[in-house]
């Protein structure tokens, strides 16, 4: 018996032994892996990207929502516009009863070629925060929307059908959310390479700026007066910024704040992506790992951010006044403003013209069609030519035949 | 210095066609750069164009508009004096001083344009305005000197007319309009 107890007792040791090894060994390998785990996400989603089957990344990207948010919560979203662009914009929603409000966090999952900069890296990053938020959602302050848009690269159809009417549908998920509801958009697009981590919120520094960048030690906010050439504003933005082309933008020209995660480099000549692959087909899985072998930490440092960001204490109060921080881009950068300027200002002139041609009128009544001034260039005079002889002098006053030879010369 | 330009023409002619070219580069690189980067991404071209390529391009795409325009100076002018019945005007002089100050308009104007730096609420306000009063300045500055130089009491008033009729014209277009 007492054998038999001491055996019980080691072997009940053994157990704990073996549970405490298996759960420290669990923990160490989601320590040191998470960021990891996204290596085989993004070569998958790079795969499918290179395939160009819509419906096999669309697919993928549903089974990989569904397996964090639930079944019912993800929805994919068919849009159709008159230029004969058509897609799916993919939905996935947290709900926080206590209110109405939300935040949209969003990335593009349409790409030229692999696209693993831009903007698999940017999907893997909205998967992570959902894994992320969905584990806290029981602090989160409001509603949690996660969208992967289609065809940014084609002039933001995706972005741009959804804020225009996806967003205000009532759907199997959640009601109807009007613009007001939005307390804010993330968007996350080729974060990957280039040499800085970017965060562009407003054209000026603001509260919620502020907030996000004080949970990262990696993202520096966008310089602003770099990069300024307003031929480039296809989107309506007021001003050209290279990195406006992105989702963010139909949400901020309908007065939602947004924050724009993006890397890249900022040079005198204004923005390039640091690497010369953006929008090619170059931008590979395999020079993405060759040119940032540390990406990764790029993603988890995102999604961090924003998750940090979200459950701050002070996130509901800054975002509530972040519409009031926002730049009137109609008032400030409307092209009308200093054309009406100028258009005053010739109307004052035209007065004054017309004055001063009457004045004009009058001087040529009583003038006398002299020209006073000289020409601008001057033209050679006699003595540049000759050179006269004032000593030369006859007799009686007048010249000898010899004396006339002196009176002037050729200069050579 | 000025002087001696003033007894040789053909120098003056030669120096100012060179300053208006250069100016014009000085004056309009933002926009060729902007056009550079624009071919750069176009949908289906996708050429991907480093920065000292980019450059490069905007200077010489630059380089050869300021030596069309320079050849086209003349052109308007002559077209000017000849609409305008100004048959006494020495032609080659007035386009030469046509040019001086077009390059001076290039040379404030392209000094002005670089405060676009410093805030894009500058580029949507100065965009706009920078070129129109500097042009008008130039423009001013211009009819005083040859109102003087080549017309009297009685031609300056059409002179006047003239030219203010085809200010206000190309700045409504230009400046309003565009």
């Amino acid at each position: 018996m007492k054998k038999l107890c001491i055996l019980l007792a080691i072997l009940l040791l053994v157990c704990l032994l073996a549970t405490c090894s298996v759960f420290a060994s669990a923990e160490s390998v989601s320590a040191e892996t998470a960021p990891l785990d996204m290596q085989p996400f993004i070569e998958q989603l790079c795969e499918l990207n290179g395939t160009n089957d819509g419906g096999q990344i669309r697919d993928f990207l549903l089974r990989q929502f569904r397996a964090v948010l639930g079944e019912s919560n993800v929805i994919e979203r068919y849009f159709a516009d008159q230029e004969q662009n058509s897609g799916y914009n993919i939905e996935g929603f947290i709900d926080v009863a206590s209110t109405e409000q939300c935040v949209v966090i969003g990335a593009h999952y349409d790409a030229v070629g692999e696209g693993a900069n831009d903007n698999a890296a940017g999907i893997a990053v909205l998967f992570e925060t959902m894994k992320l938020l969905y584990a806290q959602r029981g602090s989160l302050p409001c509603d949690i929307l996660f969208v992967a848009f289609d065809l940014e690269e084609e002039g933001l159809v995706g972005s741009t059908r959804y804020v225009e009417s996806q967003l205000h549908d009532k759907t199997e998920t959640h009601g109807a959310i009007g613009n007001d509801d939005v307390l804010l958009m993330f968007n996350i697009d080729s974060i990957a390479l280039g040499d800085n981590l970017y965060l562009m919120c407003e054209n000026k520094h603001t509260d919620i700026a502020d907030l996000i960048l004080s949970h990262s030690d990696m993202l520096t906010e966008k310089p602003y007066a770099k990069g300024v050439y307003g031929e480039l504003d296809s989107f309506g933005y007021g001003y050209y910024e290279a990195v406006q082309g992105s989702d963010h933008t139909p949400f901020r020209l309908n007065d939602i704040p947004t924050a724009l995660f993006f890397s890249g480099n900022y040079g005198i000549l204004g923005y390039s992506d640091g690497s010369g692959v953006m929008n090619t087909s170059s931008d590979t899985y395999s020079n993405l790992i060759a040119k940032n072998p540390d990406y990764a930490k790029r993603i988890d440092s995102v999604a961090n951010t924003i998750c940090d960001t979200l459950t701050d204490t002070d996130f509901a109060t800054i975002a509530q006044n972040a519409r009031k921080q926002l730049v009137n881009n109609r008032l400030t950068y409307n092209r009308w403003w200093p054309a009406l300027v100028v258009l005053g200002v010739l109307v004052i002139l035209a007065v004054f013209t017309w004055l001063y041609h009457r004045k004009l009128q009058k001087k040529a009544i009583l003038g006398t069609g002299e020209v006073k001034s000289d020409k601008i260039f001057d033209k050679p005079q006699a003595e540049d030519i000759f050179s006269f002889d004032n000593t030369a002098d006859g007799k009686n006053g007048k010249d000898t035949d010899d004396d006339l030879d002196g009176i002037f010369t050729f200069k050579k | 210095m000025i002087n001696k330009l003033r007894q040789n023409y053909q120098l003056s002619n030669v120096l100012i066609r060179m300053a208006f070219v250069l100016t014009y580069v000085f004056y309009a690189w933002h926009e060729y750069i902007a056009s550079a980067y624009v071919v750069s991404n176009l949908n289906g071209v996708t050429v991907a164009l480093n920065d000292s390529v980019i450059v490069a391009t905007a200077i010489l795409a630059s380089l050869l508009l300021g030596i069309v325009l320079m050849f086209l100076v003349p052109v308007v002018t002559n077209l000017f004096l000849n609409t305008s019945r100004f048959y006494n005007v020495p032609r080659a002089e007035y386009a030469l001083l046509a040019h001086s100050f077009c390059t001076l308009y290039f040379l404030f104007c392209g000094v002005l344009k670089l405060t676009y730096f410093v805030t894009p609420l500058l580029y949507n306000w100065g965009g706009v305005l920078f070129p129109f009063f500097t042009s008008l300045g130039c423009l001013i500055w211009f009819y005083h000197v040859t109102s003087k130089l080549y017309f009297n009491d009685l031609t300056r008033p059409y002179y006047f007319r003239n030219m203010a009729i085809v200010y206000f014209v190309l700045a409504l277009v230009l400046e309003v309009l565009l």
